[in-house]
């Protein structure tokens, strides 16, 4: 019987081995007939071209772009909503508002893409003037939206989990309820609030349909206005990509390439945000 | 520093059993005068004395009640406050039974001259009330210095106590009376004395209680 | 037989010193010590009359009449659920912040009712503060710990230092930790973390202080430095101390409240509660005899 478990657990390092094992393989391939530094440091992703150009930083200009961009919107509301939630909110509007951050996290990426299409596209066309609405500015609100309920969840869980006595011993010193958030909850909450962001970052950075529906997908690196152009993200760039590659091509173990480099990306982010769950763990 | 209130309690209780101590070997002081030199006056030096002793006994076992009641003593403290209170008890009795010697030779001195009594009489009191004075002083200074040595030391006296007593009862009611002139006055100063000593020896068993937890009889 | 005994001098002084006492003076050196009832004269004084407190239904306080005097300490006693906690977070109104909690009748310090529609809440607190069972200091340094208080209450930054300090000494904790303000709060032990709380409290200048069972989570050696601590504040401060530890109540308290079942059975001074107690019920809970 014991066995049985050991093979389950077994199962799952030997699937995240071989996984490995298989990208870092086939990635190295890429770097026989390419030069490591040309691809962390070329400006240009152009594979139809002769010669091939592969670049890696539009790529990543374009996940940052969109991924700050999400972070930025996603954070301030985010952490508001968390501590009206955990709070503010009476015991009713909280029964309603939880679930509700819930079923947001449920709908499926390509359901907002295609929202982001049909309704955000054109809003930000009009309201910008631009060519096309498909831009990283879209992008990042349609991640933002996807990251709001993993920090929402996360943050008010660690607010909520500020220990009574804290919080009794605030207002037993003549704080009033502002102060005590302020002062007390949210720096005793810092921990987790972090981990919550980090993972909402974790969430964005891997994200493709959503991406791919509403960022332009034009692998440039952009001018000074950022968030109005077209990005394209790593992981749009694998996923539009791996369809027209023939096998055993340069632009085949590019791929590969940048698929472990994103391997990379979100590996540390759950790797950090681990780290300080556990801190947050250990001080509260 | 912890239980400051706790520790002056004991403290008190200490300095208060030490002064009924300190008072007994005076009054005894005096009634040595007033056996010797006949200064009656001093009688009312030793009631003021005596009623002192009582308000000491008064004031050691209110501050053990307290003490009990509301500092929970445990171990030494405990017997420090039991002993306290039967010691103070021991101590009024010993000034009890000087102010009734005292009265009690007063009225006789009245019939009978002191300086007219019979020289071996007055010899045979004199060795049993400097055994009385050994004692009280002896018990006083066990207390004081904590030392159950001494305490032991004192029972010896008691012995000698009890002999001449016994020797004054058996002259005073056996059959010879050849060149033995005993009178009651001896009787009744003998009596008192020997109970003196008796508390006296009560004293020293409970120092000895204190100091080692031991029970020992010394009467 | 007198030269074996010493003339005396019936003029020494332990025998003026008993004199003196024959006359109703004592005059013990220790004797401030040992008295536990102190002599203040009775002004801001807190007044109970008639408190009715519910939690939704439960009548969990019934008409609770007392006077507590400044300057001393008053001691809270009861079985578990009797009333004795809630009765005291009533005086900084902490059960304000429980829903359903219901109050009647009125509290008065220096002379004026906590429970007046025009009263500050934060300001009440300020002047009524409160040490908890458990220790909970907040995650920042000790220094932070100690000046939020008066940071929240708008105190200029140049006098935190001294207020700190000050604050800390009092609570007989300045020693241990003037090397190390800037550390964690949680890296103190617990009896430290106590008497930082303390310290916290003390920090905003209250009059009253509140004891919830302060040392309950405590060893004995700790439980002991706090006890102390508490005798030295009453001479500043009002304090008023709930414990379930009967031999605490009697060594460190004046007057003693005893409840039972959401009612005041009875109260007095401490001497008088534990030496004869009125009433049968008080007689068989402070003897162990339920509880």
């Amino acid at each position: 019987m014991k066995s049985l478990f050991f093979i389950g657990g077994i199962g799952t390092i030997l699937i995240l081995l071989l996984i490995c094992v298989f990208l870092f393989s086939e990635a190295s391939n890429f770097f026989k007939t390419y030069g490591l530094i040309d691809f962390l440091a070329g400006s240009a992703w152009k594979p139809g071209m002769h010669p091939e150009l592969f670049g890696l930083l539009p790529l990543l200009f374009g996940t940052a772009a969109v991924t700050l961009g999400a972070i930025i919107l996603a954070v301030p509301i985010g952490i508001l909503s968390a501590i009206y939630i955990a709070e503010l909110a009476g015991p009713k509007t909280a029964e309603i508002l939880k679930p509700s951050v819930e079923l947001l996290a449920g709908i499926p990426s390509v359901v907002l893409g295609f929202l982001g299409m049909a309704l955000l596209v054109p809003i930000i066309q009009r309201t910008f003037d631009l060519t096309t609405g498909q831009t990283a500015l879209t992008g990042s609100v349609i991640l933002g939206i996807m990251a709001l309920p993993t920090i929402i969840s996360v943050s008010e869980d660690a607010i909520s989990s500020v220990p009574l006595p804290l919080r009794n011993g605030s207002f037993a010193l003549g704080a009033n309820h502002w102060q005590t958030i302020y002062k007390v909850v949210i720096p005793a909450a810092f921990s987790g609030i972090s981990a919550s962001v980090i993972l909402g970052m974790g969430r964005a950075i891997g994200e493709t349909m959503a991406v791919m529906m509403v960022t332009g997908n034009m692998a440039i690196i952009p001018g000074s206005d950022v968030f109005l152009s077209s990005v394209r993200t790593i992981t749009a760039t694998i996923a539009l990509e791996m369809g027209e590659v023939a096998r055993g091509t340069e632009h085949y173990y590019a791929l590969f390439a940048v698929g472990v480099i994103l391997f990379i990306m979100t590996f540390c982010i759950n790797l950090i945000a681990d780290a300080v769950k556990r801190r947050h763990q250990l001080e509260v | 520093m912890p239980r400051q209130i706790y520790d002056a309690g004991l403290k008190n209780i200490r300095d208060d059993i030490i002064q009924m101590g300190d008072l007994a070997v005076r009054m005894f002081v005096l009634y040595a005068r007033i056996f010797e030199k006949g200064e009656m006056d001093s009688i009312s030096r030793l009631d003021e004395m005596e009623k002192l002793q009582d308000l000491i006994e008064k004031t050691v076992e209110e501050t053990a009640t307290r003490l009990i009641t509301l500092q929970s003593p445990v171990a030494k403290d405990t017997r420090e406050v039991i002993c306290a209170v039967r010691i103070a008890t021991n101590w009024r009795k010993i000034s009890s039974h000087i102010t009734d010697m005292s009265e009690f030779i007063e009225a006789y001195a009245r019939k009978i001259k002191m300086n007219e009594m019979d020289a071996k009489e007055k010899e045979t009191l004199n060795c049993i009330m400097a055994a009385a004075y050994e004692m009280i002083s002896g018990a006083a200074a066990a207390y004081a210095d904590r030392d159950p040595e001494k305490a032991l030391k004192v029972a010896e006296s008691d012995n000698v106590i009890d002999a001449i007593y016994s020797g004054i009862r058996s002259d005073l009611t056996g059959e010879e009376k050849d060149g033995k002139n005993i009178s009651l006055c001896s009787l009744v100063v003998a009596e008192h004395i020997e109970r003196i000593g008796d508390h006296a020896a009560n004293i020293c068993e409970e120092v000895i209680y204190l100091e080692k937890c031991e029970l020992v009889k010394l009467n | 037989m007198s030269s074996e005994m010493k003339a005396m001098d019936m003029t020494d002084a332990p025998v003026l010193r008993a004199f003196r006492e024959s006359a109703g003076i004592h005059h013990y050196e220790s004797q401030e010590a040992f008295e536990t009832e102190t002599q203040h004269p009775q002004e801001k004084e807190i007044q109970i009359n008639d408190l009715n407190l519910w939690y939704g239904n439960f009548h969990a306080l019934k008409s609770i009449t007392l006077t507590i005097p400044s300057n001393s300490v008053y001691a809270f006693i009861g079985p578990s659920g009797c009333g004795k906690s809630t009765f005291l977070r009533t005086l900084n109104r902490m059960n304000d912040m429980i829903s359903g909690c219901r109050i009647e009748g009125e509290i008065k310090i220096d002379d004026q009712n906590i429970y007046d529609k025009s009263v500050d809440v934060t300001d009440l607190r300020k002047n009524v503060g409160m040490v908890f069972q458990k220790a909970n200091p907040f995650p920042m340094s000790i220094y932070d710990n100690v000046a939020y208080g008066p940071k929240i209450h708008g105190v200029p930054k140049k006098e935190l230092d001294g207020i700190v300090e000050h604050a800390l000494k009092s609570a007989a904790l300045w020693e241990e930790v003037k090397d190390r303000l800037k550390e964690s709060a949680l890296s103190l032990s617990g009896g430290q973390q106590q008497r930082l709380c303390i310290a916290r409290t003390l920090a905003v200048k209250p009059e009253i202080i509140l004891f919830d069972e302060p040392c309950s989570a405590l060893d004995p050696i700790s439980t002991g430095r706090i006890e102390e601590l508490i005798t030295e504040l009453k001479k500043e401060y009002t304090i008023i101390i709930v414990t379930h530890n009967m031999q605490q109540a009697s060594r460190i308290s004046d007057h003693t409240a005893f409840f039972l079942m959401g009612e005041l059975i009875e109260s007095g001074k401490t001497t008088h509660i534990f030496e004869n107690p009125k009433d049968y019920r008080t007689e068989g809970y402070i003897s162990g005899r339920f509880g």
